[in-house]
This record gives structure tokens, sequence and C-alpha cells, in this order.
């Protein structure tokens, strides 16, 4: 079932709680009592129709958006993209490396599969830090300020140079796959290292990646399908423009 | 095996949706574009570029001939018609490479579109090829967990560089494992090479 404004918030969630996540990153606290979707996002000040093609488009990958989510404003775009990567760095990765630690833990011996593993996490959780900080700190500012000319309508020299020299088209080229590591990860753990002494812990770790990896897919495809694709259109108007003159 | 694709057309929404939800579920194939008519066939088709396209040739005008009807794929080869034809037209069904009939069970239609999406494992009973490595597999894993880029590798067992990426893509094929630091960690618990040689 699809999620439209007039359902309550909190059958939202009793059908889906894979959306808590999400939720959060809207900053939309529990407690909904009997509100629906459309007052929850009045309350709190969260975009309506944003909310519901994110979330729709989040547990349903055959969802067809009722509102194209290219006409989104770039900066909402980027600040939900903000908010999941904080979700990445600040709780999903120090909660994984907890577990992963606690497994060097409970084997008494030096254990090198063990070690290799968290070696592998570790190599992992840098190259998504270095990934999360070129976005935030080169693509996001550059999206916002094709954005901020094509709004004003203002296809300057400064800007055309910027496109010149790095467009978005760069970015798709260089937007690397952090998704391979996890992958194998996930692969290791289920199919070569030795079977773990605490089982429920091993568990837990696997979902952890699964939760994660399909978090990742849907930010990437957010990023791929509707902020490339929007920005890359930008872009080439502000250059015609830029020649017309 | 590389992703299958698919073009579904056919009117009614209900057998669409089930065409399109079984295709989904076989591996590696998938539906990328549903459409109602044949007004944009030749147009999809040539965006898409898909493999293979199932259709309800009652589309096709009934004006027309069928066989002055271009659609621009192979139909002996590619295309797989929906039975809901009337009795006068059925004998055009045997120009299509299959026909799924609206009476046909889900593993009838799975076992239709399996035989033409791969005609050699559907015929030996489903057997999979061996997802074991090779002894020169394992060589070349070795090397790689070593640190050792493709070109040394070639050079150190005379091969060409083309062979050694021909290999490791067989490797990751094999074991499900895509990086280097993966292959590495998988080396050293299957004692191909020494926790110490890691580089």
């Amino acid at each position: 079932m699809n999620i439209t404004p007039d359902i309550k918030m909190a059958d939202v969630i009793h059908l889906n709680y894979s959306l808590l996540p999400v939720i959060t990153r809207f900053n939309i606290d529990l407690g909904f009592g009997d509100k629906t979707v459309k007052e929850i996002c009045k309350d709190y000040d969260v975009n309506l129709d944003f909310f519901i093609e994110i979330t729709n488009s989040y547990i349903d990958d055959d969802y067809i958006p009722q509102k194209e989510l290219n006409s989104f404003p770039v900066k909402l775009i980027v600040d939900y993209l903000k908010k999941t990567h904080s979700y990445y760095l600040d709780e999903k990765i120090p909660e994984l490396n907890s577990f992963i630690v606690e497994l060097s833990v409970i084997s008494e011996v030096k254990n090198d599969s063990i070690q290799l593993v968290q070696n592998f996490f570790g190599e992992y959780r840098e190259e998504l830090i270095h990934h999360i900080e070129r976005e935030e700190n080169k693509v996001h500012p550059y999206v916002l300020n094709i954005e901020e000319a094509f709004t004003q309508n203002k296809a300057s020299a400064d800007i055309v140079k910027k496109i010149k020299s790095y467009s978005i088209n760069d970015f798709a080229i260089e937007h690397d796959n952090v998704e391979e590591k996890l992958y194998d990860l996930k692969n290791i753990i289920i199919k070569y290292l030795p079977p773990c002494k605490d089982k429920a812990l091993c568990t837990r770790i696997l979902m952890e990646l699964f939760r994660l990896e399909k978090d990742l897919n849907a930010h990437a495809l957010l990023e791929d399908k509707v902020l490339i694709p929007k920005v890359a259109k930008m872009e080439e108007l502000l250059l015609n423009n830029f020649m017309e003159r | 095996m590389e992703r299958l694709t698919f073009i579904v057309a056919e009117k009614s929404y209900l057998i669409r949706k089930g065409i399109v939800s079984i295709i989904n579920r076989i591996e590696k194939a998938s539906v990328v574009k549903e459409l109602e008519n044949l007004d944009q066939i030749n147009s999809e088709i040539l965006n898409y570029n898909p493999d293979f396209l199932v259709v309800n040739p009652n589309l096709i005008p009934k004006t027309e001939d069928y066989r002055n009807f271009e659609i621009k794929m192979n139909l002996s080869e590619k295309v797989i018609a929906i039975s809901s034809v009337s009795p006068l037209r059925r004998g055009m069904l045997s120009s299509f490479r299959e026909v799924i009939e609206l009476h046909d069970s889900k593993e009838e239609i799975f076992r239709k579109l399996k035989l033409i999406i791969d005609p050699e494992i559907s015929q030996s009973n489903g057997s999979i090829i061996s997802a074991e490595i090779s002894e020169r597999e394992k060589t070349i894993l070795t090397h790689v967990a070593k640190g050792l880029t493709n070109k040394e590798i070639a050079e150190k067992l005379f091969l060409s560089a083309h062979t050694v990426i021909a290999h490791r893509k067989n490797i990751t094929n094999k074991l499900g494992i895509k990086t280097i630091s993966g292959l590495t960690i998988y080396a050293v618990l299957n004692n191909l090479i020494k926790m110490e040689e890691v580089r």
C-alpha cells in the first residue's frame, strides 16, 4: 500500500518499520498519536510531497512517483542526502564497528581471520568517509551554486567556468561504488569465515550490513536518478543561455 | 550470464501485470518497459534494446496482415506471444518463438520462459556450472592477494594482460568477491597465502 497524506503516521510505521531511520532524517519524533502524515509534516515543517515521494520509493521499488522527484529544489534533496550521510557516519558505522570489535573480544586466542575482517571493515569505513567528505565539500556546494545561478537566471562567466572545470557529469563518472566492499564483507561472513562462536552477534552484523546496503542503494538512486540529471539539465540551460548573449 | 531485458506489450492490465511479475521473478530477467499498445513499439525497441518482446498479437491492427506489420525484432527468435487471439487468427501464432496461453499455470510459464532465456541450462536439468575456482585461477588469486597488478601477473605467468583480466572476472563471479582486499581475505582463509604476506 502506498503512503498517502491522509493515512496515520503511526500506521505508516506499523506497515514499514524500515522507514524509522528515514523519518528520523526528517527530524520527526515518535509519539505521533493519531496524526496523519500531512499533519505531522506540517508540525515539523517538512515538505509533504517530498516526504511522500521519498518514503514510497524507499519501501517500494516499483513505486510510480506522483510528483516528479526532480521537480523538488536541489537544496531539499541535498539536505536530505546530508542527513543520510550523518546517519551512516554517526550511527551505522560506529554501531557496526563496535559489533566487529566485539567479535575479536570473544575469540580468546589471537584470531587471524577476525583480524582480517576488522582491517577490511576499517578500509571500508575510510572509503565511505572519504566518499561522503568529497560529496559534502565539493559536490553539494557546486550543485547549490548551479541552482542559485539557474533560479536567478544568471549565466555569469564565473559559473560557466565552474561548469567547464567540473561538471556534474564528472561527478557521475567519479561516483565510485562504495557498495562493493560492503557486498564482499557480507559474502565473506556468509560464505567463507569459519563459524563464529557468538551466533547472535554474527546474525546482528549481517542484518545491519543488509540494512545498510538497502539504505545506501536508495541513497545512490536519489543521486544518480534525480540529482545528477536535474543538475545536468540546469548546466545545459545555463551554458546555452551564456552562449546566446 | 548478463541481465536479460523484456518489453511486455499487452492491453489488459491484469494479464500484463501477471506476466511482468513472473518475468521479474526469473533470475537475471527484468521487464524494462510495459506498453498498452503497439503505437510506439519500434521506437521503444530502439530505446531499450530489449532481449525479448512479449506481445499480444491482438494488438496488431486487424486491418493489416500481421506479416506486413513490422516489428523491428525477429519474431521467431525474440518475440513471445500472449495467446488470447480469436480462433481465426490462431494460425499466426506459429511464427512466434513461443506462445504463452492464458490458461498456463505458473510453472508452465516459468518453464517456457526459462527455456527461451537459457536453453542449455534448462535442458541439463538446471545443473549449474562449477563454482570451484581452478588451479590456474588459484595461482592468479594468490598473486592478486599479494598485491601484484594485472600487468605484473601477466609477466610472471607469461600470459597476456587480457587473459589475466578474464581470469579475474571469473574469480570474482565464482567467489562473489569484488575487491582486492576481499580477495585477499579469501586467500588467507583458504591458506593460499600467509597472513604475513599480506601487504
